[in-house]
């Protein structure tokens, strides 16, 4: 039987975006613009997951890469497109590989489900949508939520 | 629609501001009297003062209630001006009465915004004013009948009551009954000793009527003596034979000239002044000291104030390091671009006109220790009545400011260390005595300015910390990282630093649950300071808070290890050797490296190691560091110079102990747009310290 979030909001528009063949999809209400990613400097001990800091618009921000938060250890590909996503725990950056487009999903096919990320996942997901194929709606604030209690082990 | 109208809503806020404002004063004034055991006159004046205004202003908002029950309190300040010896014995019921009209006026002002407002009836207060004004009329043997003041006016919801503005300007106000008389008395030219004639005369009159305010407040006051003899002594008396009182007066052979009411209240020509100069030039001398001493307050009188957003302080704070920031990056591009002379001499102007900027809103920002002693004196009170426990709380510093912004976070965390040692750290006096010490015990709070460090320390004379029962409850709830005996003292305090952690058995409304001490530290870590705890057992504790001077900038050395850029507050570093002075001084002990530098032995710490940087280490200087009495020796590649650092807070994501791994305590957006990482050499210390074990 099927389990579900017990405070599921539904997204009405998410960015497509492409990570190592897979797609996903961030709630456009976290988008605050795209940006060409400009010099960054690396924090001494920053968790493998970032890519380090950037001065933007004078604040620092952390900028994160998709890529290493779907699980990828190396160094990232192709990743030069930076989102600035705006949420509770402050502004961030998420680098990722290609961005497609805007979608309306409030007519898609949507599964949620409670085991849709284990304990141990970077990610946290909100949902999966499917269009043409399947999207994996990123838990933004979640996410990051999780990302501060993690401890490089 | 709330309980206020739309018209009364854009009053609020400024109601709440100058309450609060007058409660700080009120609390102050509260705790002084209460240590001193008695009120002098101007603080009396003061707190009538004070009362005063939130009556007026409360009724005005349509308070009612609070109106009243602040009129009513207004007794209790009347009877200890018509009778000072009324305070003493009464060291607790009288002082938790008006502390508990405080906390209840601040919860009221701290409720005023939310949409459902509406008045509380303060029926407990109430009765505890009556009780303790009926007690102090007993005590001074006032039958109720002969005090028409003890009685409060019948107050309509939303009507003022009578106001403070038919009184002269920047006198304290009083309440002004039909049989109340207001006079100005100028004394002979030559008569000398102005204040203490003054004194003399309002003595004289106290035995046919009521003295209801005098100015000069205080006639033993330097100044006294020449504000006499410039504006004359003014008075507002009671009495139902104005004119006997009048006639007395007038009697005086030092009595020049007597003016009532409306004409007692007009500004005074310093006539007077120039007359007796001219007459006796031996007076000149006297006078023109005590001139100075006028000249002060009329310069004090002639400043003016205005309130401020707190809000827009914090936005100017902002705005002014933001301009700091970029003032950096155009210096660094105009160096690269090799700048004309005329564009070099604007551009240093800039710089200056900055840093002036800096420091004005740096003093704007900046309040005294002083505003938060209030608190601590009154847990310190709350905790003796209710533990029976003998406590002097001793206060050094209070007098030095510090950013508000730290002073607000840190009010809390000097609440909790009180209140822990006079918990667990102090015992009853009986448990004292067999202990040795005496039954009193002592809680010292010291406020010290180390460079552009604050240090404030919380130290007790009771039991101390138990390093058996601090390792006990670590090994029950599974802490032990190293067998018991491998523990270090510093190691064994840091546990009570966890969240949860608390060997009392016992939970009470002040403390044992564990909750607090974590988040002392973590208040003082947001801050980039640090905490450091010292004890002995049986001997007592001491909590030493380091916190930065300002948390919005502060003068630091910039330097760099591999392509990372770090800095440290200018007031940290003690010296900078080059690598050929550092080499011969190198030594080795075991594993440990250490410089050899003035008879001292300090630790060296490579920050390329210490940190995991990428690249090859190269070590071309040596930074010098201390923290409170202990120094590191850091190596470093570069030193890149100076910077007014503007600290932007590290992002959450590197994790929520990122201080207590790297020492990095906040980012720093340098001159040439790149960013550096403000180190803390406490927690450097105590990295390298845990390196060690």
């Amino acid at each position: 039987m099927e389990k579900t979030f017990t405070k599921f909001v539904p997204v009405p528009t998410i960015l497509l975006l492409k990570s190592d063949g897979v797609f996903y999809g961030i709630p456009t209400i976290n988008v605050k613009e795209m940006i060409n990613l400009g010099k960054l400097t690396i924090a001494p001990r920053q968790p493998f997951f970032m890519r380090g800091l950037c001065n933007y618009k004078n604040q620092l921000i952390p900028a994160l890469s998709l890529q290493r938060l779907c699980g990828a250890k190396g160094e990232t590909t192709e990743e030069n497109l930076a989102l600035v996503l705006e949420t509770g725990e402050g502004n961030v950056v998420l680098t990722v590989q290609a961005v497609f487009s805007v979608e309306n999903i409030e007519a898609a096919e949507i599964l949620q489900h409670e085991t849709l990320s284990g304990a141990q996942d970077l990610i946290k997901l909100h949902s999966v949508v499917q269009l043409k194929t399947a999207v994996f709606v990123i838990e933004i604030e979640e996410t990051l939520r999780g990302l501060t209690a993690y401890q490089e082990q | 629609m709330g309980f206020f109208t739309k018209d009364m809503e854009a009053m609020i806020e400024i109601y709440q501001m100058e309450s609060e404002e007058l409660l700080a004063n009120f609390d102050k004034i509260l705790m002084q009297g209460q240590k001193n055991k008695e009120f002098t006159a101007a603080e009396l004046n003061e707190l009538f003062r004070v009362v005063h205004t939130i009556k007026s202003s409360s009724a005005m908002m349509g308070l009612s209630a609070l109106s009243h029950a602040t009129h009513c309190l207004e007794d209790i300040f009347n009877l200890f001006r018509d009778e000072p010896s009324l305070l003493i014995g009464e060291t607790t019921d009288v002082f938790a009465v008006m502390y508990e009209y405080s906390d209840l006026l601040k919860a009221e002002l701290k409720r005023l915004g939310e949409e459902d407002f509406s008045p509380i009836e303060p029926k407990k207060l109430m009765h505890a004013i009556e009780q303790e004004v009926q007690h102090l009329k007993d005590k001074a043997g006032i039958k109720q009948q002969d005090s028409p003041v003890m009685k409060p006016p019948a107050i309509k919801e939303g009507v003022p009551i009578i106001t403070a503005e038919s009184l002269p300007m920047e006198e304290p106000s009083v309440m002004v009954a039909s049989n109340t008389e207001k006079v100005r008395v100028f004394l002979t030219n030559n008569c000398l000793m102005e204040n203490v004639r003054s004194f003399t005369i309002i003595n004289q009159l106290k035995s046919i009527c009521e003295i209801l305010l005098t100015i000069p407040a205080e006639f033993e006051q330097p100044a006294a003596a020449g504000q006499v003899r410039r504006s004359g002594l003014y008075f507002v008396f009671r009495s139902a034979e104005v004119e006997k009182v009048i006639a007395k007066l007038k009697k005086n052979p030092y009595v020049a000239e007597v003016l009532q009411g409306t004409a007692a209240e007009e500004a005074v020509p310093a006539k007077t002044v120039a007359a007796a100069a001219a007459e006796e030039p031996a007076m000149q001398q006297v006078i023109a000291d005590e001139d100075k001493d006028e000249a002060l307050l009329l310069e004090k009188k002639n400043t003016r104030y205005t309130s401020v957003r707190w809000d827009k302080i914090v936005e100017l704070q902002n705005i002014a390091g933001e301009l700091l920031t970029e003032q950096a990056i155009l210096v660094n591009e105009l160096l690269q671009l090799g700048t004309p002379r005329g564009l070099e001499i604007v551009v240093n102007n800039n710089q200056r006109l900055l840093a002036d900027l800096e420091n004005v809103i740096s003093a704007v920002a900046m309040m005294p220790v002083s505003t938060v002693v209030p608190q601590l004196y009154r847990i310190v009170q709350d905790m003796v009545q209710k533990t029976g426990k003998d406590i002097e709380l001793v206060v050094q510093g209070e007098e030095l400011c510090i950013d508000r912004n730290l002073l607000d976070s840190i009010a809390k965390p000097l609440l909790h260390l009180i209140r822990n040692a006079i918990d667990h750290g102090i015992c009853l006096p009986k448990e004292r005595l067999e202990a040795g010490k005496p039954a009193k015990g002592t809680i010292k709070f010291t406020v010290e300015n180390q460079g552009g460090n604050m240090l404030f320390r919380v130290e007790d004379d009771g039991r101390g910390l138990n390093p058996q029962a601090i390792l006990a409850k670590a090994k029950a709830k599974h802490l032990l990282a190293k067998p018991e005996a491998e523990y270090t003292d510093k190691e064994i305090w840091s546990f009570i630093s966890l969240p949860g952690f608390s060997t009392s058995e016992e939970v009470n409304e002040y403390s044992g649950r564990g909750v607090g001490m974590d988040v002392v530290g973590a208040t003082v870590d947001s801050l980039g300071g640090s905490l450091t705890i010292d004890s002995q057992w049986g001997k007592g504790s001491i909590f030493t808070l380091q916190l930065p001077f300002s948390i919005t900038s502060v003068e630091s050395v910039n330097f760099s290890v591999g392509t990372t850029s770090f800095l440290l507050p200018i007031h940290s570093v003690d010296k900078i050797l080059a690598q050929k002075d550092l080499a011969p001084a190198l030594v080795m002990k075991g594993k440990q490296q250490y410089l050899q530098y003035e008879d001292r032995f300090i630790p060296v710490v490579a920050l390329h190691q210490q940190l995991a940087l990428a690249g090859e280490p190269v070590a071309k200087y040596a930074l010098l560091v201390h923290s409170l009495d202990k120094q590191l020796c850091l190596l470093v590649e570069a030193i890149c110079g100076e910077q007014v650092a503007v600290e932007k807070p590290v992002p959450n994501v590197l994790g929520q102990d990122y201080m207590a791994r790297t020492g990095i305590t906040a980012c720093v957006l340098l001159g040439d747009g790149s960013i550096g990482f403000m180190l803390n050499v406490e927690r450097l210390l105590q990295i390298y310290q845990r390196s060690l074990d």
